[in-house]
């Protein structure tokens, strides 16, 4: 192959040995950083790989060397169609919220491994429509690998020149697609089947992916910057230019009404596709760290999309001016740069065709080699070693194995198909793939929304629609290629006409993609909802149904509850130990036991444990296959239906919970804004009970200190004078006396507080304790030179108290106004009036009032109103507080009614007996 | 609550209303007409259509996973 590539002027140095060294560096390099990525993440310093931008990049492998190469070659054939490839994938995007968002939390809380796991996750984790979506996968997706190969193959011969006849697929070990299949099948058993993951990661090739799209992307733009340089200034010069040449090219840019239906069914495949394809639920799904990346995705793919397409049309239109007229347009891409003479930029635009598909061959075989073995092989494997002869033996080879032998079988199958089909057989299969996947979408989207589905529903649904799409398809094109059945598409087979694959009931005249896609559909949808409305889901399908299309409003874990099973620990660990290996059993059991603080492993495992044990190996197998294990080794094993019902009930009682959380949140506000203003409050009643003490204290300590130094005067002298002396016992007489007054003030509120007293209530005239009180502070009135002007009233007012307590009330207000008014002509005006039910009682003065500050706080323990200097205070600071207490035990209370200027009034309210009234 | 709703709603129409722009109807209007540039209008409304489409995904997305910072916003008076 080497040296027989050197062509024509300026363009030597391409031959066929610098192509092939640099697509081995090429090879390298991704061999070097998916290693290197795998060592990172194993590491826990993931750094970029955990963005989302190498995310994005990562589902951009839905560009393959089709959408690469094939791009412009639609466009050259017939203008706009290639952008609805594109644009479907974007409005699947630009809707995340919606649907990707859900398929990711569900596959995250199930850990789903793959779109057939989750398929028959929904469905009950049923066994047999995993192996109807795999097999179908792998029928849909070897074919499209067997195109990466061919497109390899083909722009390797155009790029380094190699004279088609002589490059001409000849023995098997000179065949480009055989070297690129063995390399990359290579690379897909080192990075993919490296161990059998929890969930299924593969840090290594999700990096060498996401590089493999950066390089495409900067290959075509490449391309597209030349053709605008050199063909004209500006993408408009482009356009102009192609004008120019008339009616001839303007179906670029044009749309036709006629392709109306092609470009819909387009539209609505590629959207389809972005899920459905194994590889792309593989990176989107399954592959993803974290919820959140879907939010940059969401915008980032679609701009990934348009800048891969922005240059479609100005390269197509560069071929189709520049190049011969029997060129291939699906080449364009590659002979552009070469026909102007950049074979390095031709050389570079290789390297992007090479990345797309080598990226869509390696993601698409570890994607289909994981279902292979889960769903199909290992299931057989499980089935065919009695649960004895298991114990002991590592699974966990076994399944690396059968992994790394699906692999190989997939590039096998995919190479050998290859090599016998037509050459141009492989061109279509790209959209025939769509199809094909596209019939996963029903069973897809309709386990997320609808509760009726069942499991047979599904099943019918999906043979129903694989079988018209092979027909209607996959046939054709092998009817046309091979001479087998000469006849069959004209005629029918058996002649039926109205069964003929292309025109089926009549159908004729219809673009093949549409007629395929609607026979289908129809088929496929009409057997899925006509299955399932007669038929009922089972207890498990219809667990998993709720826990699938509720997957917002439930915890993990709902799901334990609901089964009634039994095992032993032992088991179960052993179970696990087999499947994962000891250090990853060992862990899944005690971070089992660390979330559950406390709970201690019991040699009978509960059912949440069961069902988590389940989860992790359903990571590693699938649900269906981890089911059937967890059988294996547990005892009584049924599900609950009240528990189903209760956790479908539970889904329309959290909607109303949520409700109810609001407004309890919104309570809890209210609350918390009185308890702030309460605790304030509580602050500074702590700092006035703080002053208070120390302000007691220091009254203490006064008569305290004067006691002392008189009594020790005393004790040390015996020669003072009598008169001198019964003058000091006096005081100290005085003092002593202030003491226990004022400790009994304190005794008296505290035991009053704690409701210790006994009062003995009677019928009481008011004004008749009034007069007593008047009385008893004349004296201390006309020492202070204080008038006392009183009004009590005609009118009998009784009431039910305390005579003596009373008394202590009235006097305490009385001298409180004697003892702080200082104003020259003070005077106390005491007034007596009963309204209704209640007696009042005021007490005005002209003092020095009470600041607005202190109002609340006079009747606090131990306060004085501030306008009251400390220093000639007399009193504790109690007798309100007393005051007030004694009132309450009435039945009435003290209010400081009008204060500040005019002095302060007290009133005292007291209800009037029933019976007097 | 209530932008919280309103952007989900958004969500939810955003990827309709990128049908609507995308079906045939639409870009059989826009097709065959001669833009002043010398663009011809379907490329042009195509791709204009897209990048608004990409912006208003980038807005919506910024906006839905930052309920906190929605939440602590005062409530438009209308």
């Amino acid at each position: 192959m080497t040296g027989s590539g050197i062509g024509g002027a300026g363009q030597g140095i391409l031959s066929a040995g610098v192509v092939i060294a640099v697509s081995l560096l090429y090879v390298a390099l991704l061999f070097a950083l998916a290693f290197m990525s795998d060592r990172r993440a194993r590491s826990g310093r993931p750094g970029l790989l955990a963005s989302p931008i190498v995310y994005t990049l990562s589902i951009a492998v839905y560009c393959t060397s089709w959408t690469f190469y094939g791009a412009v070659g639609t466009a050259s054939r017939s203008g706009l169609e290639f952008l609805p490839i594109y644009l479907g994938p974007t409005v699947v995007f630009i809707g995340w919220w919606t649907v990707l968002r859900k398929l990711v939390r569900i596959s995250k809380t199930h850990r789903i491994t793959s779109i057939a796991d989750f398929i028959s996750s929904r469905y009950g984790k049923s066994g047999r429509l995993s192996v109807v979506v795999t097999l179908f996968a792998v029928v849909g997706t070897t074919p499209y690998i067997a195109l990466q190969l061919k497109a390899v193959a083909a722009t390797f011969l155009a790029v380094s020149q190699v004279n088609p006849a002589e490059g001409a697929p000849g023995s098997l070990l000179t065949d480009t697609a055989f070297w690129v299949a063995a390399c990359m099948a290579l690379f897909a058993i080192i990075f993919g089947t490296r161990n059998v993951g929890a969930d299924e990661h593969h840090p290594g090739i999700v990096a060498a992916i996401a590089f493999e799209s950066l390089v495409k992307l900067v290959a075509l733009i490449s391309v597209g910057l030349l053709v605008v340089l050199v063909l004209g200034p500006g993408a408009d010069g482009v356009y102009a230019r192609g004008a120019a040449r008339g009616e001839e090219l303007s179906y670029l840019w044009t749309f036709d009404a006629e392709v109306a239906p092609r470009w819909l069914a387009v539209f609505f495949l590629s959207g389809a596709a972005i899920i459905c394809l194994p590889r792309q639920f593989q990176v989107a799904v399954v592959e993803i760290e974290n919820e959140r990346h879907l939010a940059t995705a969401a915008w980032l793919f679609p701009l990934y999309l348009f800048l891969i397409s922005l240059f479609v049309i100005p390269i197509a239109l560069a071929g189709l001016m520049l190049l011969p007229s029997h060129s291939n347009p699906d080449l364009f891409v590659l002979n552009v740069p070469i026909a102007t003479g950049h074979d390095w930029l031709a050389l570079l635009a290789f390297i992007g065709g090479f990345s797309s598909a080598t990226s869509m061959v390696i993601v698409a075989s570890i994607a289909l080699s994981i279902m292979l073995s889960n769903h199909v092989i290992m299931p057989v494997v499980f089935g065919l070693q009695p649960t004895q002869d298991r114990v002991g033996v590592g699974l966990r080879g076994q399944i690396l194995w059968v992994r790394r032998f699906s692999i190989v079988a997939i590039f096998s199958l995919a190479l050998i198909y290859y090599r016998i089909s037509a050459p141009d057989a492989l061109a279509s299969i790209g959209l025939i793939s769509f199809t094909g996947v596209a019939q996963f979408l029903p069973a897809l989207l309709g386990g997320l929304y609808w509760r009726g589905a069942t499991e047979r529903g599904a099943l019918t649904g999906l043979l129903a629609g694989f079988g018209v799409w092979a027909y209607t398809s996959l046939l054709p094109p092998l009817l046309s290629s091979g001479a087998s059945a000469p006849g069959l598409l004209e005629l029918g087979p058996w002649g039926l006409g109205f069964l003929r694959p292309q025109a089926l009931f009549g159908a004729a005249g219809w673009d093949p993609l549409v007629h395929a896609l609607f026979w289908s559909y129809v088929a496929n949808i009409g057997g899925y909802v006509a299955v399932s409305l007669c038929t009922r889901p089972g207890p498990l399908e219809r667990l998993q149904n709720a826990l699938f299309i509720d997957a917002f409003r439930q915890l993990p874990g709902d799901d334990a509850r609901a089964w009634q099973r039994s095992a032993t620990a032992e088991d179960l660990y052993n179970l696990t130990e087999r499947i994962l290996g000891r250090e990853r059993a060992y862990r899944v059991f005690s971070d089992y036991a660390t979330s559950r603080a406390g709970a201690r492993l019991d040699l009978e495992a509960d059912a949440a444990l069961i069902a988590h044990v389940e989860r992790v190996l359903a990571g590693s197998v699938g649900a269906a296959s981890a089911r059937v294990l967890i059988s294996g080794v547990t005892k009584g094993e049924t599900i609950s239906l009240d528990e189903v019902i209760g956790i479908l009930d539970e889904t329309q009682q959290v909607i109303e919970y949520s409700h109810r959380l609001e407004a309890q949140s919104q309570e809890l506000e209210r609350t918390a804004g009185e308890l702030r203003r309460a605790n304030e409050q509580l602050k500074r009643l702590d700092k006035l009970k703080d002053d208070f003490v120390s302000r007691v204290s220091h009254e203490l300590r006064t008569p305290m200190t004067s006691i002392r130094a008189i009594s020790e005067l005393l004790l040390q002298y015996d020669d003072i004078p009598e008169d001198r002396k019964s003058r000091s016992i006096e005081t100290i007489a005085k003092e002593s006396q202030r003491l226990s007054r004022l400790l009994d003030e304190i005794l008296d509120l505290a035991s009053m507080t704690e409701g210790a007293v006994a009062f003995s209530i009677t019928e009481v005239d008011v004004a008749e304790v009034l007069q007593e009180a008047l009385a008893a502070v004349q004296a201390y009135a006309e020492q202070r030179g204080v008038v006392i002007e009183a009004n009590l009233g005609e009118e009998a007012a009784t009431a039910q108290v305390d005579r003596g307590r009373l008394t202590q009330v009235f006097v305490n207000l009385l001298s409180n106004a004697i003892k702080f008014n200082d104003k020259a002509d003070a005077y106390v005006r005491v007034s007596l009036s009963k309204d209704g039910g209640t007696i009042r009682c005021r007490f005005a003065d002209n003092g020095p009032g009470i600041p607005e500050a202190d109002r609340e706080l006079i009747f606090s323990k131990f306060t004085r109103s501030s306008s009251v200097a400390t220093s000639t205070a007399k009193g504790s600071g109690l007798g309100l507080t007393i005051s007030q207490e004694i009132m309450h035990h009435f039945g009435g209370r003290i209010a400081l009614t009008t204060s500040e200027g005019n002095g302060a009034t007290f009133t005292v309210t007291l209800p009037v007996p029933q019976a007097a009234q | 609550m209530l932008p919280n709703q309103r952007l989900r709603d958004a969500a939810l129409l955003l990827p309709i209303l990128a049908v609507l722009l995308f079906l045939p109807v639409a870009l059989e209007l826009m097709s065959g007409h001669v833009l002043p540039a010398g663009l011809p209008s379907l490329p042009a409304f195509i791709f204009a259509a897209w990048l608004a489409l990409i912006g208003a995904s980038a807005w919506l997305a910024r906006r839905l996973t930052r309920p906190a910072a929605d939440a602590k916003r005062p409530g438009r008076r209308d």
